[in-house]
Formats: C-alpha cells, structure tokens, sequence
C-alpha cells in the first residue's frame, strides 16, 4: 500500500477529542452537578460523569454530534447515577444486617434527621423533600428544575415516554406542594 | 402555594443545593483513559459503567503549552505551567487550533545510585489544527517529547533528541514512517539511547492510539544509523507486556499532577502505576519540604507485571505538598527507584 504523507487511516478519532474538549468544558460542572443531586457523594459524581465522557468517546462514531452526544451524556449520567444508588443500597442493606453500620460512602440515598434539620433550618426543605420522593420523581423533577430540560429531553435522557415524564413531574410537585402545606 | 411559587423555590432550591459541591477538573484524566495505550488499571466499579473496563491510567498532565504549528521550527510557549516561571506567557492559539492532550514520553532517571533510567508518560495540552489527521496528531506529540526542556527544571528528563526535530510522518495500517532531521545528540550512555528511541515508538503509537504499528526510522542527513548504534533499516516497536519493565519507569504517579490545586477540605487520592517487587511502593508526604507522614501502597500486581496503587492521603490542611513514591530494595535497603510530585491545598 502507498503511503499517505500526513495522512491517517480515518480522523474519526479526532473528532471524539475535539467533541470531548468542547463537551467538557462547556457541560463538565453542571453534569457533575446533576449526578450529585442524585447520588450525594462528589467523588461518585464525579467519578460517574467521568466515566460518561469516556464512554461517549468510544461512541463517538455513532454519536457524531454534539446534540446526540450531549443527550448520550445525560442519559450515562442519570443511569450510571441510578446504579450508584442501587449498589449502595444493597451495601447498605448488607452492612446493616451484618453489623447496623452506616455505608463506606458515609452518605445514604435518603437524607439523615440531621440533613433534613440542616435543610429546613436553611430553607431548602423542598430540596429535602425532593430526596424523599420516588426515585423517578426525584429524577424528572431534577432534570426539570435543574437542568431545565424539556419534556422531550428528559424523557431521552429517562428512556421513557414524554406522557410518563408529564405524570412523574406533575405527582412529584403535588407531592412537594403537600409537603409544603404540611409545614405551613 | 402556586404552582410558580413551587417551582420557583425548586429551581433555586437545586441550583443553591448544586453549588455547595465544586467539581474537581478531570479533564486531562479522561483525555488519558480514552488514549489509554498500555491497559493497565484494572476495571474501575465495574458495576457501575462497562466501559470503565477500558480505562486504564489516570492522568497527570500539568505543563500546558501550545504548539504554535507542526514544523520543526515549532514554537512552545507555556500556557498554564503550574509551579514556575514558565507560567509567565500565554500560549498561541490560533483560531483554526483546538487544544488536545497528546501522550508524550520522555527518558527520566529512576534512581540516582547507582543511575537507571526508564520512560515517563506526560499528557501535554497541545494546539492542533481542528481536523488534524493522525499523522499530524503523532507529529505534534512527537515534537512535545523531543523537547524535554521544558520539563527539566522539575522532571530528571534528559534531551536525547535535543535539536533534532521531526521533518515527516508517515502513517499506513501497517507503518508508521517518521523521518527525523538528524540521528540524535551525542554524549548518551547506550541505555539512555535505546530508551530514547523508545520513546518515540511509544509516543507515536499512544498518539496515535491503534495499536503497536511498526515504527520505522529515516534520518533525512542520511544517516543510517541512530544515536551511531541503532540502524534505521529494521522497524521498531514496544516490548511486549511482560518486557515493558525493561523499558518503562518503575513509578508513576498519575494523580495528582504536579502541581494539581485541590479545594480545601477535598480528600486527596493519589493514584499511579508500579512495577516493583511484590508490588509494594513506599510514599512519603512532606509538608512545606517536610516529611508528615509515610507508609506502604501494594499495587495490583507485582513485577514484572505493571499494576496499578492508590494512597488515601484523606483530607490535608491547606498548604504545599510533596507526594515521593519509591522502591527500596529488599537486598541492601537502597532506594532502587522514586519519583514524586507536588500539589497544593488551598
């Protein structure tokens, strides 16, 4: 085979780097965020949204653009956040039973009696509300509320359908507001 | 309570929330595990992602300069070179450039008693053309690590390469062709030139990213021979895995780069790769050049096998650091191989 001066076999390769720098810089913090909101632990999130940037590399040739990459991120991110706290919750239950000691992570998927106190006494006591909501709830309402997703979008990112997102956000927001009421 | 008020206070709520954490800068640590040439780090909570299975080192590169073009007559200039002078000057970029990590090699000492040398990897945040080809990626990475200057007042690199530049690279599935503008400098003991060569096999392959293609060599003075030892008619190529000993430094530390800045009340993880007897790598931490603390890390793996360790330093008062790893030997309590870096608390 003839050889090709400064040529390589293909630059999709290159691409991914580039896509991977401009998706980085421009979404790394608010992913990082978003996971955090979930899982309650940075280096977890961190850690996470890390491992989304990595995979959307390798995938970068059926993502192509920076769109489809983005929405990829988003839904590697909620899924891989979801794991998180299913892999700490059969830790959890696991160390209770053996010795009713808290978690490695040191933080639990649902808020202790002295974050809620923390929380209230801070205001957000519907962010505290929010963490005792349903898992897909907690998820809509974040990405809704947070990230100021659409419908559509949340519901790419969720692998639902936008009616599903419609009916998780409008019971997760009467549950907030029920909350609210209680407390007034 | 309206349906706004609600919302309102939520979307402010999660926004106050979300702000009380600060991400740490990973960047140039994802730009290593998807260049990940040596598959070394054992899959991280392979629960959680299957790709994490192909990570593989954590990063660390610090010095950040921009390659003003590919020629030989490329110029370096510092953009974020954290702990010194260097840091004086911007890097150029033009409009047509993006920034990327290119995997660079250099020839470091690894022990000073008696001298040994291995190679150590650097991701240096690089200014390419957008739409570069890999061949113009390997070129770059390559003049990066024919230029160890830069990195000499903090890293025991030598210059083997010094003002010899790349004059071409040529790429095919099968070779890569890289023609370089003279056979190396002089004044170099035969294992510091045959790592030399080394290391640019293994930085063109890492920038490359495809494997272990043949490496063949032309020197454009027609010389046939590098460094006077080395003939350019056969190709050249990393050893294989259980050979790389022979060829790498016993100890990376890929985390923290040098001259990392970690938030206050962060706790500090470093991270690296060893290939030391039985796996066990000795750390210190000095404060302010003072040692504070120290203790033993056993990687994956031990040699001749190159595994992967961690340290929990946990969570460290404000101030300036020092992480040295280092081997002693088992024999006569020398220290066979060490190698450190700093970072600072804020």
């Amino acid at each position: 085979m003839a050889e090709r001066e400064e040529a390589g076999p293909a630059p999709r390769q290159w691409a991914a780097d580039a896509a991977l720098t401009d998706l980085y810089g421009a979404h790394w913090h608010s992913l990082v965020r978003l996971s955090w909101l979930l899982v309650r632990d940075q280096q977890l999130a961190e850690e996470t949204v890390q491992d989304a940037f990595v995979a959307m590399h390798s995938r970068w040739s059926q993502l192509r653009n920076e769109d489809l990459a983005l929405a990829y991120l988003r839904r590697c991110v909620v899924n891989s956040s979801r794991s998180v706290l299913r892999h700490r919750k059969v830790e959890e239950r696991y160390l209770n039973a053996e010795t009713n000691a808290r978690t490695a992570h040191g933080i639990t998927a649902e808020p202790s009696a002295e974050t809620r106190a923390l929380a209230h006494a801070t205001g957000d006591r519907l962010v505290a509300a929010l963490g005792r909501l349903s898992r897909r709830q907690r998820e809509v309402l974040t990405l809704r509320y947070y990230l100021d997703l659409s419908e559509a979008q949340i519901a790419n990112a969720l692998s639902i359908s936008p009616g599903s997102v419609k009916a998780h956000a409008h019971r997760g927001l009467a549950a907030l507001r029920s909350d609210e009421e209680g407390h007034s | 309570m309206t349906t706004n008020d609600l919302e309102r206070r939520l979307r402010e709520g999660l926004r106050r929330e979300a702000e009380r954490i600060k991400p740490r800068e990973r960047r140039t640590e994802i730009l290593a595990m998807v260049h990940d040439d040596t598959q070394l780090i054992e899959p991280r909570r392979r629960w959680l992602i299957p790709i994490a299975a192909a990570a593989s080192v954590a990063l660390i590169g610090t010095l950040v300069w921009g390659v003003s073009n590919f020629g030989g007559s490329q110029q370096i200039t510092p953009a974020v070179a954290v702990p010194s002078a260097l840091s004086s000057a911007n890097a150029k970029v033009s409009g047509a450039s993006t920034q990327v990590a290119l995997p660079a090699y250099f020839v470091g000492a690894t022990s000073t008693a008696p001298a040994h040398y291995g190679l150590y990897r650097e991701f240096v945040l690089t200014a390419v053309a957008r739409g570069a080809t890999l061949a113009q990626k390997a070129r770059a990475a390559l003049t990066v690590a024919m230029n160890a200057q830069p990195f000499t007042k903090y890293e025991p690199y030598l210059q083997p390469w010094s003002a010899t530049t790349v004059k071409k690279l040529t790429l095919t599935p099968n070779l890569i062709t890289i023609t370089l503008s003279g056979p190396g400098a002089r004044g170099f003991t035969a294992e510091q030139t045959r790592l030399a060569v080394q290391e640019l096999v293994w930085t063109a392959q890492a920038a490359i990213g495809q494997g272990p293609i043949p490496v063949k060599f032309v020197v454009a003075n027609g010389s046939v021979k590098l460094f006077g030892t080395y003939p350019t008619a056969p190709t050249y190529n990393r050893p294989t895995k259980d050979l790389q000993y022979q060829v790498l430094a016993p100890i990376w530390i890929t985390f923290p780069e040098r001259g990392h800045l970690f938030a206050a009340g962060a706790p500090v993880v470093a991270k690296g790769e060893s290939c030391a007897f039985e796996g066990t790598t000795q750390w210190q931490l000095k404060k302010s050049g003072a040692a504070i603390r120290s203790a033993v890390t056993t990687a994956s793996s031990g040699c001749p096998t190159r595994g992967t360790w961690q340290v929990k330093l946990g969570v460290l008062a404000a101030g300036n650091y020092t992480l040295r790893m280092y081997e002693v030997s088992m024999q006569n309590g020398q220290t066979v191989a060490e190698t450190s870096k700093t970072f600072t608390v804020k």
